[in-house]
């Protein structure tokens, strides 16, 4: 039994035209208040700061998290969402392809504002600090420190509080 | 390369990756660079703060330091207690005193959850008491405070009295969200104090408490004019039930008439007299969710249920019948229960049936799925009772 699913069109960076079925298209959004329109234009909508393979791996991961629950209202003790536990398959997902992806896979979740991935890639990325020292921060990210030595000593005694 | 690449993420996403650290660790990366510095004292850092006082955080001598810096920013607190350790109950009786002098604060939210069990006779004053002082304290004469809009103590394993939910019904009218419903053996708030809550704090939608703090004169003043709608109700039915008249039908009835989207959440636990159940399920009770944990047959009540409350009922949790149903009739193949069970209790049934999943031959549910199976009917019920009597 073929259904016919509404799809809406894409064309990316590379100029690579995605079709993207409607339930999908719906996480996006930015595109909610355009989607009729897109629904019934057959023209893509040009993103040019999205390449083909960051939007192959949204979609990728909106379709393996179309049928999650969403968080119960009327639960009685709710906690925080911020203390689960990124999934092994988000984890995998998100750093197989190395740091420049995550990050183009994070911009975009921005640029499309998908809520969900966002958070899940800002947490990966939070656990990459976790445990480390400034200085190893700066070398698994490849971050330059741009203070003078008399600024990190000004830092360092503002925030030292918070120092265990 | 890659630091370019760094570049092009916006400050807030900084943001809202050091909002995943603990306090040292965002420490840490305010060294990292000047951009990261300027993340850490992003207001929007501190609108939401968990105060991790587990079992396992070592980590927690300078979160009084942290409500000194940056309380002011606070929109949205949770305090996370191991309460076995008396230095972290400590720690946590100072970071709710400390909130309290918080100049402008902008507190919306707050909540406190003990994470382990109760020391022998804890009975948890020490946070009644300084939470009492919280929700009285004025912290500047001149510029009035700002009133919490949501208090969750469910995690609280305290007695709370009647001081302490005055002090938040007459210093915060703004409260929506309130839950009380905390899972201890005693509850002294009285429905003279839930009265006064609900006459002060005309916007409240969600109310969670104990059967024995409510009253009829409760339900007749949330049913009146010129209030926000009162959107939804769990009640825990315990013990006292005992003691007790109940609410009566009478009084349902008008609030239902008055705000049909209301809808209440019932939660009976092995404490409750059998005879009192079927009294307190009244048919005008617009039920949403029913959790019988009882240890006790039911039969009767269920098909109550499933007569009275065809029309809301989303949830219904069969603790025990259930259970025991599948750990003594072993030669059990086909078990279909068409509404939304607890997940260990799905979980409790194939562990003693594995030849369920093996024959397949099962509906269980933990999860709400689209029609046709949303609403038990009475029929769906019926037929678990005819194939299956719970004995």
């Amino acid at each position: 039994m073929n259904k016919i699913v509404p799809q809406i069109k894409l064309e990316t960076y590379e100029k690579e035209v995605f079709e993207i079925d409607l339930d999908i298209a719906k996480k996006f959004g930015k595109l909610v208040p355009v989607l009729q329109e897109l629904l019934n234009d057959d023209k893509p909508l040009t993103i040019k700061t999205i390449n083909s393979g960051t939007l192959k791996k949204i979609i990728t991961w909106c379709t393996y998290h179309k049928d999650d629950p969403l968080p119960p209202e009327d639960d009685d003790n709710k906690m925080k969402h911020s203390t689960e536990e990124v999934s092994s398959w988000d984890d995998k997902f998100l750093q197989e392809d190395g740091q420049a992806a995550l990050f183009d896979l994070i911009s975009a979740a921005h640029t499309l504002d998908i809520d969900g991935l966002l958070d899940v890639a800002c947490k990966v990325v939070a656990t990459m600090i976790k445990g480390k020292a400034p200085e190893e921060i700066r070398k698994v990210f490849n971050i330059k420190n741009d203070f003078t030595q008399q600024e990190e000593d000004q830092v360092r005694k503002e925030n030292d509080w918070c120092e265990d | 390369m890659e630091i370019d690449v760094w570049k092009q993420i916006p400050d807030h996403i900084i943001v809202n990756v050091l909002g995943y650290l603990s306090l040292s660790e965002r420490y840490h990366a305010s060294l990292v660079c000047k951009s990261w510095q300027q993340c850490f004292h992003s207001q929007y850092l501190w609108r939401t703060f968990e105060f991790n006082l587990n079992k396992d955080n070592a980590e927690f001598r300078n979160f009084a330091d942290c409500v000194v810096q940056h309380g002011r920013h606070f929109l949205d607190v949770s305090i996370y207690l191991y309460q076995k350790d008396a230095e972290k109950r400590k720690c946590a009786v100072e970071i709710i005193n400390l909130l309290c002098k918080i100049r402008q604060g902008k507190l919306r939210k707050f909540g406190i959850y003990f994470t382990g069990e109760n020391p022998l006779f804890y009975a948890g004053l020490e946070f009644v008491e300084a939470l009492t002082t919280f929700f009285g304290s004025i912290p500047d004469e001149l510029s009035p405070r700002h009133s919490l809009v949501e208090v969750n103590l469910s995690g609280l394993q305290a007695a709370f009295d009647d001081s302490l939910i005055d002090e938040l019904s007459k210093n915060h009218p703004e409260i929506e969200y309130l839950n009380l419903f905390n899972r201890i053996l005693v509850c002294k708030v009285t429905p003279d104090c839930i009265l006064r809550l609900v006459k002060r704090c005309q916007k409240l939608r969600d109310l969670r408490v104990y059967h024995t703090s409510l009253s009829d004169e409760i339900l007749e003043t949330l049913a009146e004019d010129d209030r926000s709608p009162i959107q939804y109700m769990a009640i825990g039915c315990r013990r006292e039930l005992k003691y007790e008249s109940d609410l009566t039908s009478d009084a349902w009835a008008k609030l239902v008439a008055k705000i049909p989207e209301f809808r209440v959440s019932l939660h009976f636990d092995h404490t409750v007299p059998q005879v009192k159940v079927a009294d307190v399920l009244k048919p005008e009770i617009p039920l949403k969710q029913l959790r019988l944990e009882t240890f006790t047959i039911l039969i009767d009540e269920i098909k109550n249920v499933s007569r009275f409350y065809c029309n809301t009922l989303e949830t219904l949790v069969l603790q025990t019948p259930l259970l025991d149903l599948a750990h003594t009739c072993k030669q059990l193949t086909c078990l279909k229960i068409y509404c939304i069970l607890d997940k260990e209790v799905v979980q409790g049934i194939h562990a003693e049936l594995p030849q369920l999943r093996e024959k397949g031959n099962y509906i269980l549910k933990s999860e709400m799925e689209p029609e046709p199976w949303m609403i038990p009917t009475r029929k769906s019920l019926l037929t678990v009772q005819q194939e299956f009597p719970f004995k």
